[in-house]
């Protein structure tokens, strides 16, 4: 597999460009989905809109802001223009626009998510090669039984596993949250501590993500074995790790790409129950913060920042895709 | 399938040892589900001055921190887990594949309109569609099965439209058509039939997923407050892991060996399948 040299001259920008306005006119349709969530749920919209915490004189205000007395496509209008424009609302609940509220977790979100996603992607990749290398050995069976337990044990429970373990026996890292509670480290000190904290909520959701690697990395890598470009190299007398490594990895690696970009793109969302389990300080965990306080406004701008940010995934999956194999036209 | 691949299908399944374990241990918790009133000593909500009981002859998996036994807890979850997991697969199963076979039928228009439809439906994370909507429509033992119906009819409407395209161009399709079959007939009666092993298939790993997304909705605290479920068990249970190990370990254990079992025979029944129509498995909500 080979980029051009010159990659721009056959970078389908028709294409790209097609698919650019899809997205765009699904993430409208999807604020309107949204909207009429908003409608649809039992209970006055004003509550939805405002939080459940709010005084009579606020709800009066969210009452005229959104057009509530207009007609259902008025407030539509509305809706739309001020999402557009960014304006998630106000959450009562932290005493901040929800659009700070939410940034303020990316960081912890992202810092996680890529930790783990790293982790099984290479260690996944590694196993699920070795496995198809020695096929039906002891190794290739004790590899594909565990990748099967890994898809269906529950992620919580991989998360209790590793507590029991590390914590309650062995007392090796701290359990909870992103940091110490008495807080004031400094420098490498504090970044000891945001790193203990990580290890385990990060290797929970490393052997969930790492199980469906393998598997997929197993095929791919079966589909490509027996392919007449991998006699020619065995009988030019590369060495076997030469072979597999170079020539098959790397034609299997599309699909490969393909579903690690698809798990990024839903981790970038928070993981929810790995951040409950640990107290992660993420996305997730504000979702369900959110939840308990009944902090809708906080709730309708992570599920919309969230379809967004799966749409743009999406689209970055099919540009790289794009870029990657050569073969692949978009007339 | 035919014969030969159908015994086939038989011979390799019985000399995997792992499709033989996965298929008892689904064997069993379907057994457990169906007889629970018979198998639960207890009412698995009556609470009793003996909390904290570890597992003995007298409360087999032990008792929780308000006295009630969680082997009765155990076996009625079994059935509640099944019972969605089942309404779910055959709802969305039943719309899914109605869509799927129309989209990939028809073609043109029709079908440009369906899987823009799904697709948007699918661009939402799933577990995530279904948080919100278990926060908004409240979490009975119906909201939740339409909320997750809702959430997995398109990955059977695509995995139907595309077994439908390939099988429409057959020359058993074309023969229908030659002798004047209706659309409807060559649809559900050509067509359809041959598309239900794949189906099969896709329902039992969805089981499996539907079992788990469930459990971890009620985990977080979003479930039928009314019922004691698998989830609810695993929330309570992680509070008191360090001193009474068998409220987390009994209800994981179950959980466990149902998805394990759903997913090992859905693996077979895919491996008997065509190998260019395998079918990916549903991601799992982390």
């Amino acid at each position: 597999m080979s980029v051009s040299t010159r990659p721009l001259a056959r970078f389908p920008f028709r294409f790209l460009f097609r698919r650019l306005a899809q997205s765009l006119f699904l993430i409208l349709i999807l604020i309107a989905i949204n909207f009429l969530l908003i409608h649809m749920a039992p209970g006055d919209p004003v509550l939805i809109l405002a939080g459940q915490s709010g005084d009579e004189k606020y709800y009066e205000f969210i009452r005229v802001k959104f057009g509530l007395d207009q007609p259902l496509a008025t407030q539509l209008r509305i809706f739309l223009s001020s999402v557009l424009r960014g304006d998630f609302g106000y959450s009562l609940g932290y005493q901040q626009p929800v659009v700070s509220v939410i940034l303020e977790r990316v960081p912890a979100t992202l810092l996680l998510a890529l930790t783990a996603i790293s982790l099984a992607s290479v260690a996944g990749v590694i196993l699920g090669v070795e496995a198809v290398r020695r096929r039906n050995s002891l190794t290739d069976r004790a590899i594909n039984t565990f990748a099967l337990l890994g898809h269906s044990v529950p992620s919580i429970s991989v998360g209790h596993l590793l507590l029991i373990v590390f914590v309650l026996y062995l007392g090796l890292f701290p359990a909870q949250n992103m940091t110490s509670a008495d807080g004031d480290l400094e420098g490498a000190a504090r970044l000891f501590d945001v790193l203990s904290h990580l290890v385990l909520p990060a290797l929970t959701l490393a052997i969930v993500y790492l199980a469906q690697i393998v598997r997929l990395t197993r095929t791919a890598m079966l589909n490509v074995i027996n392919e007449d470009f991998i006699t020619t190299a065995r009988a030019k007398g590369l060495s076997e790790g030469h072979v597999i490594y170079r020539h098959a990895l790397r034609n299997a690696l599309l699909p490969i790409v393909t579903i690690i970009g698809n798990d990024l793109g839903m981790l970038l969302s928070g993981a929810l129950l790995v951040e409950t389990v640990f107290a992660w300080p993420g996305l997730g965990r504000l979702m369900i913060d959110s939840l308990a306080m009944r902090d809708y406004p906080v709730l309708l701008g992570l599920f919309l920042l969230i379809s967004i940010s799966v749409a743009v995934v999406n689209f970055i999956t099919d540009l790289i895709y794009s870029l990657l194999d050569p073969r692949i036209s978009y007339a | 399938m035919n014969v030969d691949a159908k015994s086939e299908f038989w011979r390799r399944f019985k000399q995997s040892r792992t499709a033989v374990a996965g298929s008892f241990m689904l064997a069993l918790m379907l057994f457990v589900a169906v007889a629970s009133p018979l198998i639960a000593p207890r009412n698995p909500q009556q609470t009793s001055s003996e909390s904290f009981h570890p597992p003995s002859a007298r409360f087999l998996f032990g008792t929780d921190d308000l006295g009630r036994d969680v082997f009765s807890g155990v076996v009625h979850g079994a059935r509640l887990s099944i019972t969605i997991g089942m309404i779910v697969a055959l709802l969305s199963g039943f719309w899914g594949t109605l869509v799927g076979l129309l989209s990939g039928y028809a073609g043109g228009r029709l079908d440009d309109l369906l899987m823009r439809l799904t697709e948007l439906f699918l661009i939402p994370p799933r577990f995530f569609l279904a948080l919100v909507a278990a926060a908004l429509f409240g979490s009975s033992f119906y909201t939740l099965i339409v909320v997750l119906s809702i959430t997995y009819w398109p990955s059977t409407a695509r995995l139907v439209r595309a077994q439908v395209m390939s099988l429409k161009e057959r020359t058993f399709v074309e023969a229908a058509r030659a002798i004047g079959s209706s659309h409807p007939r060559i649809m559900f009666r050509e067509i359809l039939p041959n598309t239900l092993p794949l189906i099969v298939t896709n329902l039992t790993l969805m089981v499996g997923s539907v079992v788990l997304v469930e459990a971890s909705l009620e985990f977080l605290g979003l479930g039928n407050p009314d019922q004691i479920t698998w989830g609810y068990m695993l929330h309570n249970g992680q509070h008191f892991m360090r001193d009474a190990w068998w409220m987390l370990f009994f209800p994981t254990l179950a959980v466990c060996m149902l998805v394990f079992g759903l997913n090992v025979v859905g693996d077979a029944l895919n491996d008997a399948l065509d190998p260019k129509s395998r079918i990916e498995k549903f991601d799992k909500p982390a």
